[in-house]
């Protein structure tokens, strides 16, 4: 597992946080999850390769763009 | 039992999966893969069904379904750059980029779904038939339908719908031979 730094926002329903944080690409990406899935200032996630400075990570939900899996680069990752 | 992304690669690796175009590392998904939009739909050609309004299909051993595609609808490709707009309560056929077999002697099925994230805005891409069955061979029809209140933009190579992968419980006596195997854009 790890973490990954992420803008949390409340969704429209009580049991939704909505998270944002940014594709090693340099894309904003939205996932809707719950709070259970979410820190004040990360999403949990886990994580399944590394490549030259960028990690793979899997989401615990599909992305608004429909994405499970995102490469972030590695200084977007937390401490555990 | 379905397979995990693990046990898809593996498939893959050893043929008893193909998928062509191979997908992406990041279509993946624990227990899925994702396969993105052609740049063919194919939309009804309303000037026809007007024409031979109040005619009645009787589906059966009759029917030719190559015939009523051919007669109702119009092939349209896509221009990546613009997409094709489907509004609301509209419904086309589309097939995936990929290319996909499953052999016979693979023991394995698939179910084709759609996407959460698309789900959410209305897009259904299929009409309650989502099996694959193991011998499959070709691209996969997406009968696609708008069922939310704001039209789409739908784009070639766009992540359109899921892959379910499951085992089959021994080797099937004849591989898939229906009139769909093979089947074209």
């Amino acid at each position: 597992m790890c973490r990954i730094r992420a803008k949390i926002t409340r969704g429209s329903m009580a049991s939704e946080r909505v998270a944002y944080f940014t594709s090693a690409a340099g894309e904003t990406i939205e996932v809707i999850l719950s709070p259970s899935q979410v820190g004040k200032d990360h999403i949990v996630a886990s994580e399944l390769a590394r490549d030259s400075g960028c990690v793979l990570i899997e989401l615990p939900q599909e992305t608004s763009s429909g994405d499970w899996r995102v490469w972030v680069k590695r200084d977007q990752l937390l401490a555990m | 039992m379905i397979l995990t992304d693990r046990e898809i690669l593996t498939s893959l690796e050893h043929g008893q999966i193909v998928i062509q175009p191979v997908p992406d590392p990041v279509r993946f998904s624990s227990t899925s893969v994702d396969l993105c939009l052609s740049n063919v739909i194919r939309v009804w050609d309303f000037d026809q069904v007007e024409k031979t309004k109040g005619e009645v299909i009787t589906p059966g051993a009759e029917f030719n379904y190559e015939k009523f595609r051919a007669k109702y609808t119009k092939k349209v490709v896509v221009d990546k750059s613009k997409g094709y707009v489907l509004a609301p309560d509209a419904f086309v056929l589309g097939w995936t980029k990929e290319l996909l077999v499953l052999p016979n002697h693979s023991r394995i099925a698939a179910r084709v779904e759609g996407k959460s994230s698309l789900a959410r805005l209305g897009l259904a891409v299929h009409v309650t038939a989502p099996t694959i069955h193991a011998g499959f061979e070709g691209p996969i029809q997406l009968e696609m339908c708008n069922l939310g209140p704001v039209s789409i933009r739908l784009t070639p190579d766009m992540p359109i719908c899921q892959l379910i992968f499951e085992q089959t419980f021994g080797t099937p006596a004849k591989g898939y031979s229906g009139q769909f195997k093979k089947q074209k854009r």
